[in-house]
């Protein structure tokens, strides 16, 4: 209990030090409501528009987490794929490498004339940016295998199965997890960008559609509620990942648990 | 024969944890090697990995069922090569590596590494049992021979330990344990102490005379460490500088090791001539 203040205080104290200035700030100098709204203002306009948020919330949790899984079952499929043969891995890694560098929100028009504006385009653009960490950790994965085990067993007969499945897949695991917690957290962004650029309005609205709608209608502190709740569900995002990992990986290799930044 | 001499030696298999223990063992080596049944034969052997590096040369050696032979040389001079081209897990540029009377099956041959190579998320029981899951084995014998090497290598009680748990020399033990369990007929080791201290060195040191020739085993060895070298082998083969050639070779005069052999006349002798063989091919 003592631990968890301590590690939670510090920064909680530097949350309500910034809120106390903001809220400050915003009387003294008297700035308007539609530039920057006080912290009041932000959590009395969540509790209003709360029916909103919450289904904006379970949008964009759909939508990342289909998104998210489209792009774990093709990035690790490709990845498996890739690590079996040099050759596909020269040719088709590159491509890789500059899809994930196309700016996907200039893509996302043409999502939008092919399939049309709504939940397919969000989570098309959620796909292609939560993709490339997973397929590029899980190969690494894969193929940064200790050749000295491989020896070992090849000289025991085995086969290029059995090495998969005793050497290559277990140790991709580590690997895997680390991609998977950086695109938990790009495709709440990916799906958020989408929701934004070619999302749409009533029932099925997510986050990022509220945050342009609401801008655009100047009602600053909806779109400060609308961030605070993407930044939430970000988080919770990633917290499933570490959490699913340590679950999986279990016992080994605690370190590697441990996110790196 | 052998393997009756050797069982009537003392234990010599102990934790990591009596080390501070001067226990003084006694192990019995094998006397009765038969030298007319060649279990290795290399013949002229060379291979080069490029124009310019040339790993070894004109290597002509043979090794008898259950003989222990070392291979000495400095660095880089194609020791590590050398074994894997026993093992064919590459192929000589010229010349050939016969293996008469050692079956061409899996698990035949027996290579450990320098280091422990071991799965970090398998406990030291199902790392053992690795190679044994290659072959078509039961789970309940899998399960008990691994369970008996373990024991062999005075590891009883950490079979569900993690790799990480363990200290260096516990490893190799796994690592060793990991091998034995094949029965090879062929034991290759690449360095496998290089990387421990001293003491724990030369028990295990030790532990290997013991295991190799309770069972009549056919080793090749490699090691930097002329006193290891001489310690545990019938003889020792001296490779020099790149490209490697055999300079020369001894056959060690011992029938019996024990710790205070170290201290010997006729041990430091030994080892100052296989020193003596190693600078005579720096020089060349
Ligand atoms: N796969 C390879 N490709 C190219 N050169 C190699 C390869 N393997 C080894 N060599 C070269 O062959 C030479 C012998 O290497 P090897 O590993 O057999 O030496 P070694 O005697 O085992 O050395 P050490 O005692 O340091 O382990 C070295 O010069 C090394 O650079
Ligand atoms: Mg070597």
């Amino acid at each position: 209990m003592r631990r968890i203040f301590e590690l939670i205080g510090p920064p909680l104290l530097v949350l309500v030090i910034i809120l106390g200035l903001w809220s400050l700030a915003v009387r003294l100098l008297g700035i308007p409501a539609f530039v920057l709204p006080s912290p009041e203002q932000v959590f009395e306009t969540a509790i209003i528009e709360s029916d909103r948020l919450m289904s904006g919330f379970r949008n964009t949790l759909v939508a990342s987490t289909v998104g998210l899984l489209a792009a774990t079952v093709v990035g690790v499929l490709g990845a498996i794929i890739l690590s079996t043969s040099r050759v596909l891995e020269r040719a088709l890694y590159p491509w890789a490498v500059v899809l994930q560098t196309v700016p996907v929100v200039a893509l996302a028009p043409l999502f939008v004339l092919w399939v049309g504006p709504g939940f397919v385009s969000v989570v098309l653009v959620a796909f292609i940016i939560a993709l490339f960490p997973i397929l590029a950790n899980t190969l690494m994965g894969l193929v940064s295998t200790d050749p000295a085990l491989i020896d070992l067993l090849r000289m025991q007969g085995a086969g290029r199965a059995a090495i998969f499945r005793k050497i290559r897949l277990p140790n991709s695991l580590p690997y895997f997890f680390t991609g998977m917690r950086i695109s938990a957290g790009l495709a709440v962004i990916g799906t958020i960008v989408g929701e934004m650029v070619v999302g749409r309005g009533g029932e099925k609205a997510g986050l990022g559609y509220y945050v342009v709608f609401s801008a655009t209608q100047l009602k600053t502190d909806f779109v400060f509620a609308t961030i605070i709740v993407s930044t939430g569900l970000g988080i919770a995002f990633f917290l499933a990942m570490v959490g699913l990992s340590s679950l999986v990986m279990g016992r080994w290799h605690e370190s590697e648990l441990r996110p790196s930044t | 024969m052998t393997a009756n001499q050797a069982a009537h030696t003392v234990d010599i298999f102990i934790y990591e944890s009596n080390v501070g223990h001067a226990i003084e063992k006694v192990v019995v080596t094998d006397s009765d090697i038969r030298s007319d049944r060649i279990r290795v034969a290399i013949r002229d052997l060379e291979k080069r990995f490029s124009k310019d590096v040339v790993a070894l040369r004109g290597i002509n050696l043979d090794v008898q069922e259950g003989e222990f032979v070392s291979l000495v040389g400095p660095s880089g001079c194609g020791k590590s090569t050398l074994l894997k081209l026993v093992a064919e897990l590459d192929y000589p540029t010229s010349g050939n590596v016969a293996r008469p009377g050692i079956a061409d099956l899996p698990g035949s041959i027996g290579f450990v590494f320098q280091d422990a190579h071991l799965l970090p998320w398998r406990t030291v029981h199902r790392n053992v049992e690795l190679l044994l899951e290659i072959q078509n084995l039961s789970v309940n014998e899998r399960h008990r021979r691994a369970k008996e090497a373990l024991a062999h290598v005075g590891l009883e009680g950490f079979e569900d330990a993690y790799p990480r748990q363990l200290s260096g020399g516990m490893k190799m033990r796994v690592s060793l344990a990991r091998t034995l369990v094949l029965n090879p007929q062929l034991f290759l080791l690449d360095e496998p102490f290089g990387a421990l201290d001293e003491i724990t060195r030369e028990k295990l040191n030790d532990d290997l005379v013991e295991l190799t020739r309770s069972s009549g085993l056919t080793t090749l060895f490699v090691t930097h460490s002329v006193s290891e070298a001489v310690y545990l082998s019938n003889r020792v083969v001296v490779i020099s500088d790149r490209p490697g050639t055999i300079v020369d070779e001894i056959s060690v005069p011992f029938n019996e090791r024990h710790r205070s052999l170290r201290n010997t006349q006729e041990f430091v002798n030994t080892c100052a001539v296989v020193t003596e063989m190693l600078y005579r091919g720096m020089e060349k």
